[in-house]
């Protein structure tokens, strides 16, 4: 018995591609607990896609990755330029970071398909774009305006991929992200104009937006 | 040499203007059965797969990109007339359009760098001179040098224009016989000379441009490729407008992939198939 999985342990393996560039590319359901100033949160949820680009061995797989994602959050409450204010909006958010990933050999779920994790630092943009303004909001800041923060964290993962014997089969993968993310820098953009960035003040922004961020991304290797 | 992504050739610059005919009897009926079209991807697969021809072509598994797994072959005997009937109901274009994978010297891809890089360099402040008159200055120049941040720039420029031009960058060194790979390699190194040679007259070298102008854009790079091939080879001419449209590069003198083909076979006994193939 214990021959006989050795051989089918054996066997699997023959069917996985190693040594390789890969392209990989998926679509994307975030949901996440963002957190502004003032103990307020809301929970968002999005849509958007990921991509990574990088070298595969046979259990080991390091990346250069980068998730984006588009969603909306309601009464939070920032703090730009001295002021403090509560407004709706929308939130853009994109990361980008090296990822290293470890195939799980010794166990399939199903078929040819494999667990494997990961993690990472990451570094952020989330640029908050207001709706427009409440009545009794008297805010300078209006659909006209975006808040950007750069933010850092990192990236834990978990997922299941196919093993196929080439990569030009586009072997498919779906994965759960975990991501945590701090504000270190706030930047207030004029975005009256799309084709020029005005960038209005530059300030530090510790710890005034961060967030708790779910991923669900079903993917492919597209080269 | 590669042609399509499935067959290897071994035809040198040396042979470019000769015409390579190939006897293949053997063949004949595989190449009827696909309606001619030698590089529809089932036959492409079954050459692969299973024949070896020496006289001006080999076919090589490892070095293909596409090869399907196939799990149909006809013999001759099995195919019968209304199976011809349905693949001759396809048209025959004149020319196949798809793309060669071949190796590239180190000057040769220089070269393709040096020329991209130009091109920035020109195309920058004519695409953008309000940019450029107002922003740029070499003050500016030396205090982005070097510089590395997350821009402000809005979607359109960040998810639309950076990643078309990267998609264009990306089908470039394709139609300049790069394989996917490499060509997501070199559109990354012309876009990180851009970025951090270029752009930063006018602003620091960006994250975001950084990444999805050769990531994205090859992954866009990749839809627009196989739209494309598809539109160009279907032969009608609304399709290949559509195709070149879409991928202009195909148009150009360096596109390696335009290959004509003049089909001479008949059922009985013997067939010939001519391959030109453009340089």
């Amino acid at each position: 018995m214990k021959t006989l999985f050795f051989i089918f342990i054996l066997i699997t393996n023959l069917f996985a591609f190693e040594n390789d560039l890969v392209l990989k590319g998926g679509l994307s359901y975030s949901n996440a607990k963002v957190k502004g100033i003032s103990g307020t949160e809301d929970t968002m949820k999005g849509a958007g896609f990921s991509t990574h680009f990088g070298y595969r061995w046979t259990k080991w797989e390091v990346n250069f990755s980068s998730y984006i994602f588009w969603g909306e959050v309601d009464e939070l409450t920032y703090r730009a330029q001295g002021q403090t204010f509560t407004g709706d909006a929308h939130l853009r958010h994109v990361s980008f970071g090296p990822t290293v990933k470890y195939i799980i050999q010794s166990f399939e779920p199903y078929k040819n398909w494999k667990f494997y994790t990961g993690l990472g630092p990451s570094w952020s943009l989330q640029t908050i774009k207001f709706d427009e303004p409440d009545a009794g909001n008297q805010s300078i800041f209006d659909e006209n305006h975006k808040l950007t923060y750069d933010s850092q964290g990192g990236f834990l993962f978990f997922g299941v991929e196919e093993q196929t014997k080439y990569k030009e089969m586009h072997p498919a993968y779906i994965e759960i992200l975990y991501s945590y993310k701090k504000s270190k820098e706030l930047k207030v953009v004029d975005s009256r104009d799309f084709t020029e960035t005005n960038i209005l003040s530059t300030e530090e922004s510790k710890q005034d937006l961060s967030g708790h961020f779910f991923m669900v991304t079903i993917g492919i290797t597209i080269f | 040499m590669y042609l399509s992504h499935g067959i290897k050739s071994n035809i040198t610059n040396n042979d470019s203007i000769n015409m390579i005919q190939i006897k293949f009897l053997t063949l004949l009926p595989l190449l009827i059965f696909n309606n001619i079209n030698l590089f529809a991807s089932d036959t492409r697969a079954l050459l692969a797969q299973n024949y070896h021809i020496s006289q001006g072509f080999y076919i090589s598994q490892s070095d293909t990109e596409s090869i399907q797994p196939i799990d149909h072959f006809s013999s001759p005997s099995d195919i019968d007339e209304e199976v011809l009937e349905s693949h001759s109901r396809k048209r025959t274009p004149k020319y196949h359009y798809g793309y060669i994978n071949r190796e590239h010297s180190y000057s040769e891809s220089a070269k393709h760098i040096a020329g991209i890089y130009g091109a920035t360099l020109v195309l920058y402040p004519l695409t953008q001179p309000d940019v450029v008159r107002k922003k740029g200055s070499f003050k500016v120049y030396k205090k982005n040098f070097g510089k590395l941040v997350f821009d402000r720039d809005e979607p359109f420029w960040n998810w639309f224009v950076h990643p078309i031009s990267g998609s264009q960058l990306y089908l470039y060194y394709r139609a300049n016989g790069y394989n996917r790979v490499d060509s997501l390699g070199m559109s990354f190194i012309s876009s990180a000379l851009f970025e951090f040679t270029v752009e930063i007259y006018t602003e620091p070298a960006s994250i975001q441009d950084l990444y999805q102008t050769p990531v994205l854009g090859s992954v866009l790079g990749v839809g627009i490729e196989s739209l494309s091939m598809y539109l160009l080879n279907t032969g009608n001419m609304l399709g290949r407008v559509l195709g070149h449209a879409i991928n202009p590069t195909t148009l150009l003198w360096f596109y390696e992939g335009k290959v004509r083909i003049i089909p001479e076979y008949n059922l009985k006994n013997s067939g010939r198939l001519t391959l030109v193939v453009n340089y």
